[in-house]
């Protein structure tokens, strides 16, 4: 939580959005370290879900990419404890309902904190 | 908000964005005031009786319960009512709420067109506005009743994200009133979405059962062995079985779209091949994967054409009350033949999923027994569809 906190000690953060495996994860990696070394305080990533029905056109777009592009939520979880090896910026996900109900809500925090 | 609320046991519940939260707490608070005041309920009963055409006909059908040599069969007709299907019932009520609550704009989503149809002729006898959104998929399906609305003064949007179906049209209908909630009422169409929704229609569709329970004891003395009704999102289904829900000795089947097969992914059978859930608002069954990505489902009938299922059916599954059984395309088009040839009545291609699952029940079942099929829409509409997977090449 306090990577989290401090990447508002500013009172003001930036904070871009990234939908994982759009259009697959070595674009999503290149986008991150990109956002990283710009001076990002806070990095969200986007596990895409099949509906997402509270985006615009631009963000369902790029899940219905991501998903074509045979994302996962496991390959996700993979992508980015690699990502954490020389990305330091915290980072927090942004998905549906029913992907954290899915996949256990208890397993998908265990996976979170791994 | 207390845990229990919107629940039918683990099912149900409110899954929404906040943005939605403040229209929802406003339409629960309306409907807990109006669901009991005489006035507004005198005022509905009188659309219901003197505009829809209620109570629709208990018909028993005799060469049908002849032919299949079993059970006695009786045809719950909401085919008859004004617009031709049951839809009318959830729509008249929710259009009148809506206009208590001073909103001055309906937006609905719509499968088949029923619904859309439906909300659209609402909206022109109360003078309010409509919009309503359905899959560009099934625009082209049904034609018709496209133009119906239009005709109707509805303005009809394709929706063309992700399979342009109706789940699709639910999601962007959703995506509509988060952006508008001041003037506008989402007038949904079947026992989904968030709580209050799934009450608030039930409350609505059981009128059907309401009627049937008394006009078959009026007809036979006594209570029905089995109804029967088709269920996507499931509003026919409950609006059928709720007044028998305490009657233990009447079976409740609920038939779902199996498309091509269950043991196909061309399906759209939620109780048989999906898991719970939690999507559109609600805790439910749904087609999904192992990672909960919503399946492309798929039925011949664009109105069962739907991932999901109300909340109130998967409870009602869970405790063994109602039966959910698949039935495929073949049979429901076999089924809209026989019941248009056997006893002249042409059934919704939903409908004829209950018909064709009530032709494999009666014949194992005494002649002194009785079953209830609800007919829930007529099916004009599809009578082109069928032709061409006759492989006719008619056009409308």
């Amino acid at each position: 939580m306090s990577n989290i906190r401090s990447a508002f000690a500013n009172g003001k953060a930036f904070i871009p959005f990234i939908t994982c495996g759009d259009p697959d994860l070595e674009t999503t990696a290149k986008a991150v370290r990109a956002a990283a070394e710009n001076g990002a305080d806070l990095i969200e990533l986007g596990i895409p879900f099949s509906d997402p029905t509270a985006e615009g056109p631009v963000i369902q777009g790029a899940n219905i990419r991501a998903l074509a592009g045979g994302v996962t939520t496991d390959k996700i979880f993979e992508f980015v404890k690699e990502l954490r090896r020389d990305v330091k910026t915290p980072m927090v996900f942004m998905t549906y309902a029913n992907v954290v109900f899915s996949y256990d809500a208890e397993r998908f925090m265990a996976r979170c904190c791994e | 908000m207390s845990d229990t609320k919107g629940r039918f046991g683990v099912h149900g519940g409110q899954y929404i964005p906040e943005t939605l939260m403040n229209a929802i707490i406003e339409l629960e608070e309306a409907y807990e005031h109006y669901k009991n005041d005489s006035e507004f309920n005198k005022e509905l009963t009188d659309l219901l009786n003197n505009y829809a055409g209620r109570p629709s006909l208990l018909y028993r059908a005799d060469k049908m319960t002849a032919d299949l040599g079993g059970a006695k069969i009786y045809l719950k007709r909401e085919d008859l009512n004004h617009t031709g299907s049951h839809k009318i019932n959830n729509v008249l009520g929710q259009a009148l709420l809506a206009k208590k609550m001073g909103k001055t704009r309906l937006i609905a989503e719509t499968g088949a067109g029923q619904h859309g149809v439906a909300t659209a002729t609402a909206a022109a006898l109360l003078g309010m506005e409509c919009v309503v959104f359905m899959g560009e998929e099934d625009t082209k399906r049904q034609a018709l009743n496209v133009y119906r609305m239009r005709l109707l003064g509805a303005e009809v949007i394709p929706v063309t994200t992700g399979t342009a179906t109706l789940k699709d049209a639910v999601s962007e209908a959703m995506r509509e009133w988060t952006k508008r909630i001041t003037d506008t009422h989402y007038c949904l169409g079947s026992v989904m979405g968030p709580h209050p929704f799934p009450t608030i229609v039930r409350d609505f569709q059981a009128v059907i059962s309401r009627e049937s329970r008394a006009q078959i004891l009026e007809a036979e003395g006594r209570l029905p062995d089995a109804v029967i009704a088709c269920v996507g999102g499931g509003s026919n289904a409950i609006g059928s079985f709720y007044h028998y829900i305490p009657d233990e000795g009447v079976r409740l089947i609920g038939c779902e779209a199996a498309g091509r097969g269950i043991d196909t992914f061309e399906t759209a059978a939620t109780v048989n091949t999906g898991r719970i859930g939690i999507f559109h608002g609600m805790k439910s069954y749904f087609c999904q994967d192992e990672y909960g990505q919503i399946a492309p489902v798929y039925s011949i009938s664009a109105g069962l054409d739907y991932p999901g299922v109300g909340p109130e059916h998967a409870h009602l599954h869970d405790i063994g009350r109602a039966e959910y059984v698949p039935v495929t395309d073949d049979e429901a088009v076999d089924a809209f033949e026989y019941l248009s040839r056997t006893e002249g009545i042409i059934p919704a291609i939903e409908s004829a999923h209950a018909v064709a699952y009530a032709m494999k029940l009666a014949p194992t079942m005494d002649k002194d027994k009785i079953i209830i099929i609800t007919i829930s829409g007529r099916g004009d509409k599809d009578c082109a569809a069928i032709a061409r997977y006759r492989g006719e090449d008619i056009h409308e």
